[in-house]
């Protein structure tokens, strides 16, 4: 049996934690990676610099991607991860607050799977990352594995 | 001696007792004295021989030969003086007077008697010999002097006389021809070869009658040349009528018909002239037409020449011009010359037509006569004019014109404004070199231009000019070739406008333009930096404010959720407050986040149908709040010209407020419609609501001003200000009408579609 695990990359700590605390309370939080900018979510991806120990181990199951992050940017992220085969068909959510359409419209031509604004109500945002969780490590059927 | 004709030998010496014609006198006195005193004294010394006594009147008889021979020679007076003195020889009976008989008287008169009849009758004969003698010679002087041939011949065809042009003619002398046969001297036939003379003396013996010949004949010389004669003969009669002879007289003819000849030449070559020549010429004889060539029918527009002969030449000319022809015609009928004069005919069909006439006076059969010649000029008063026209329009034609001659390359003409332009008087540039009216600076690049006019036919170019007064102008040059049929290149005509001013005004446009363009790029670059400013601000504040703000929020509401149960009842009441104002607060950035969003978007046109807009929204809000009663009045088919999702926030915004307005009415009405403006529709949203104060209505629009308490309408005031946005990027209007209590309508327009699909475009 595969182990299926999230990487969530979130530079905000505060979101982070709602985030984190919102899949607690679905039973997935201890299936979490968390990395805080581009650079650390490719390192991680690729299993380079900190994340070489990983090296053999399963790709994330999902990445809930934010586009706002510091050094590489999340759309940046997105387009490096879609050209190399490992991680060519780990399905990307973009998590973030923008609703611009210039910004979903970017997230889907560099192959995001999905585009989710964080909603401004707790309860809703709990619901709606509780409900990604799920989706994504329960019911969707991956490409491997 | 007879004087008929036929017995004069002209030809033939006189006879010996005439003397040279030059010495001839009509009486001779001194000889006739002489001769008659020696015969008087032979008389007397023969009677005194036989025994008569001098002074005896015997033997007077003796005498009577002196007093004739005195009277022959010199006439009556010298007979009656040799008769005196034989009277005084045969008188002596005077001295014996008383003795004297009667007898002595009877015969002393009887030889004064005798003496005066011999004188008178002797003179007499002495006259009429001397007469007859002149008349011969003058008659042969006369036939010798005369052009004509004449050779007589007698009955048996003899030739008796010929003259000297005989002579010369026939190529016979006299003295060979006397006594030859006529048939051989006078060789003659006539034009179909007949011998005429064969019985010639016969024929005119027997006709008797002067004739002429053929007319046609032809002489053989004795030489054997044939020469044209004209001829005539006639018989010679005698006193008694008898025909003794012929006379024949004939002249060479030869210069005759060759000058008839050259006469019918001359006559055929005018008439050949006449009808080759382009010209209409008229014969004017007494006053009528008497001969027209073809061009004059042609001119006349007649079918025969009848149609124009025999009128008079005023008839031909238009009625204006009768008093100068008719003083013309007077002019060259006393033979004077008239110059040559523009007038106008009449042609048979009535119409008139322009001529130029030249006319001269000449003989014609006896009479002045006038030659007429006319020359259509119709055609040449038309070009005339024309050209007038054309050089009218050349002369006042506000650009320069000039015409160069190519090989040359000087102008051969130019108009005033050219020279004008150029600061020269016309008459100086004609002739002058066209280079020298272009500055040094054109010359390296004409050859270039001369080439693309001669491939094109056209050129065009801004070309530096000198003035007169060496100061340098600009012109546009618009350079022309033109060639004959053949396409030899004859003419450049150039036309120039002087664009000194219009460059330095075109530059000035130019350098005020770059100053333009360099401060839009500026204001440009200004105004895309803010709105990238904008831009940055307004994604910022999407992302960033919202995440503390869901921080705030969320960390709230998950502490109730987690230690509710160790928080009292005011914690959770301030917590309630923070996720409030959280919330709050995301709404106005929300709602930040859409009026910003509505300037930056492109305005794309294209219809909109605000029924289903209105229906959309009606239905989420009914959803979102289905406890609530609204009437809804949404008129159908509503389309506005628009940006779509621009006006899907407009109508948003206004039915969102309709329907929260309206909240505390318990029959709300909401109508959404349009009525017709004096600029195209109107569209309306209108509420029963709470409606506003008017005195207000100047913040209605403003941003983040309200006009009601936030625990009355809660709201963030910016609705509203986002619709006029939208309108003012329609570029429309939106105004608001309200009455406390009573309701609200907003009313708006939007710009009028651009005619056609042109709006597909914008």
């Amino acid at each position: 049996m595969s182990h299926k695990s999230i990487l969530l990359v979130e530079d905000n700590p505060q979101d982070e934690a709602l985030i984190l605390r919102a899949l607690r309370k679905v039973n997935l939080a201890n299936q979490v990676d968390v990395v805080r900018d581009g650079q650390q979510a490719l390192d991680y991806l690729f299993r380079n610099g900190d994340f070489a120990h990983l090296a053999g181990t399963e790709a994330p199951t999902v990445i809930l991607l934010d586009v706002n992050l510091p050094r590489v940017s999340g759309l940046d992220v997105l387009e490096k991860l879609r050209t190399h085969d490992f991680t060519r068909l780990i399905p990307v959510v973009i998590l973030t607050s923008s609703d611009e359409e210039r910004d979903r419209l970017r997230s889907y031509s560099r192959g995001a799977n999905s585009f989710v604004r964080k909603p401004l109500d707790f309860a809703e945002f709990a619901e709606t990352v509780a409900n990604l969780g799920v989706y994504w490590l329960a019911v969707n059927k991956p490409a491997h594995g | 001696m007879n004087l008929s004709v036929g017995h004069v030998s002209l030809a033939v010496p006189l006879p010996f007792w005439s003397m040279a014609p030059g010495a001839r006198r009509i009486t001779r006195p001194w000889l006739a004295l002489v001769v008659g005193a020696g015969l008087l004294a032979c008389a007397e010394g023969g009677r005194l021989v036989l025994g008569v006594p001098f002074g005896s009147q015997n033997g007077s008889v003796l005498f009577v030969p002196a007093i004739i021979a005195a009277a022959f020679l010199g006439g009556t007076g010298p007979g009656l003086l040799v008769t005196f003195l034989t009277l005084a020889v045969t008188s002596d009976f005077l001295l014996d007077i008383r003795n004297a008989t009667a007898f002595h008287y009877v015969r002393a008169i009887t030889l004064l008697f005798t003496g005066l009849i011999s004188s008178v009758m002797c003179d007499a004969l002495r006259r009429a010999r001397w007469r007859s003698e002149m008349a011969a010679i003058q008659y042969s002087v006369t036939l010798n002097s005369i052009g004509d041939a004449v050779i007589a011949a007698d009955m048996q065809g003899r030739v008796t006389m010929m003259n000297a042009a005989a002579e010369q003619l026939t190529g016979w002398t006299v003295a060979e021809a006397l006594h030859q046969d006529l048939g051989d001297v006078f060789q003659v036939r006539g034009e179909d070869g007949d011998d005429i003379p064969a019985n010639l003396v016969e024929r005119i013996r027997r006709n008797g009658v002067i004739m002429g010949l053929s007319g046609h004949s032809m002489l053989r010389t004795r030489s054997g040349i044939d020469i044209p004669i004209e001829e005539s003969a006639a018989p010679i009669a005698g006193d008694d009528g008898v025909v003794e002879g012929i006379i024949l007289v004939f002249r060479d003819c030869s210069e005759r018909k060759r000058h008839d000849r050259e006469v019918h030449e001359q006559a055929e070559r005018y008439m050949r002239l006449l009808e080759v020549s382009p010209d209409a010429v008229l014969v004017n004889r007494d006053g009528r037409i008497v001969l027209v060539n073809q061009a004059a029918l042609r001119l006349f527009g007649a079918a025969a020449a009848e149609d124009l002969l025999g009128k008079s030449p005023l008839e031909l000319f238009h009625p204006d011009y009768h008093v100068f022809v008719s003083a013309r015609i007077e002019r060259l009928r006393s033979g004077l010359a008239v110059p040559r004069a523009e007038e106008k005919i009449v042609r048979l069909d009535g119409s008139v037509v322009d001529v130029d006439v030249v006319a001269s006076p000449f003989v014609d059969q006896g009479s002045m006569a006038i030659h007429v010649v006319l020359r259509d000029i119709s055609e040449h008063k038309v070009a005339e004019r024309e050209l007038r026209q054309w050089a009218d329009a050349f002369t006042h034609c506000a650009h320069g014109l000039a015409l160069s001659h190519p090989p040359t390359g000087k102008i051969v003409v130019c108009n005033p404004a050219f020279a004008r332009i150029l600061g020269y008087a016309v008459e100086e540039l004609a002739g002058a070199p066209i280079l020298s009216v272009y500055h040094p600076s054109m010359v390296e690049k004409l050859p270039g231009y001369l080439t693309h006019a001669e491939t094109n036919g056209h050129v065009c170019y801004e070309a530096d000019m000198v003035r007169k007064d060496g100061s340098v102008l600009v012109v546009q040059m618009d350079l022309v070739t033109v060639h004959d049929n053949s396409g030899k290149l004859l003419y450049r005509v150039a036309t120039i406008q002087d664009i000194t001013e219009r460059k330095a005004a075109a530059a000035e446009i130019q350098r005020l333009q770059a100053n333009l363009e360099r401060t839009v790029e500026e204001r440009t670059a200004e105004l895309m930096a803010a709105n990238k400013e904008l831009d940055a601000f307004t994604y910022a504040v999407s992302h960033d404010l919202r995440a503390p703000l869901r921080a705030m929020s969320g960390f709230s509401q998950a502490l109730l959720e987690d230690y509710g149960a160790d928080l009292n009842g005011d914690a959770k009441t301030y917590l309630g407050h923070i996720t409030q104002a959280s919330k709050r607060m995301g709404e106005l950035v929300e709602g930040l986040l859409v009026l910003s969003r509505t300037t930056r978007y492109d305005v794309q046109r294209t219809t909109v149908d605000l029924t289903a807009i209105a229906e959309r929204v009606r239905t989420e809000l009914e959803a979102a709040e289905p406890d609530r009663h609204v009437t809804w009045d949404i008129a159908g088919g509503l389309e506005a010209h628009g940006d779509p999702r621009l006006l899907g926030v407009l109508m948003d915004n206004l039915l969102r407020n309709a329907w929260k307005y309206s909240g505390q009415k318990p029959q709300a009405l909401i109508r959404v419609g349009v009525e017709h403006g004096p600029n195209g529709p109107v569209f309306f949203v209108a509420d029963n609501g709470a409606g506003f104060d008017m005195a207000h209505a100047g913040k209605l629009f403003q941003p983040f001003q309200r006009l009601h308490r936030q625990d009355e309408f809660p709201g963030i005031g910016i609705g509203l200000a986002t619709v006029q946005r939208v309108v003012n990027r329609h570029a429309g209007t939106i105004w608001g009408e309200g009455v406390p209590g009573k309701g609200a309508t907003f009313r708006f327009t939007l710009a009028p579609p651009p005619n056609g699909p042109v709006e597909e475009f914008l």
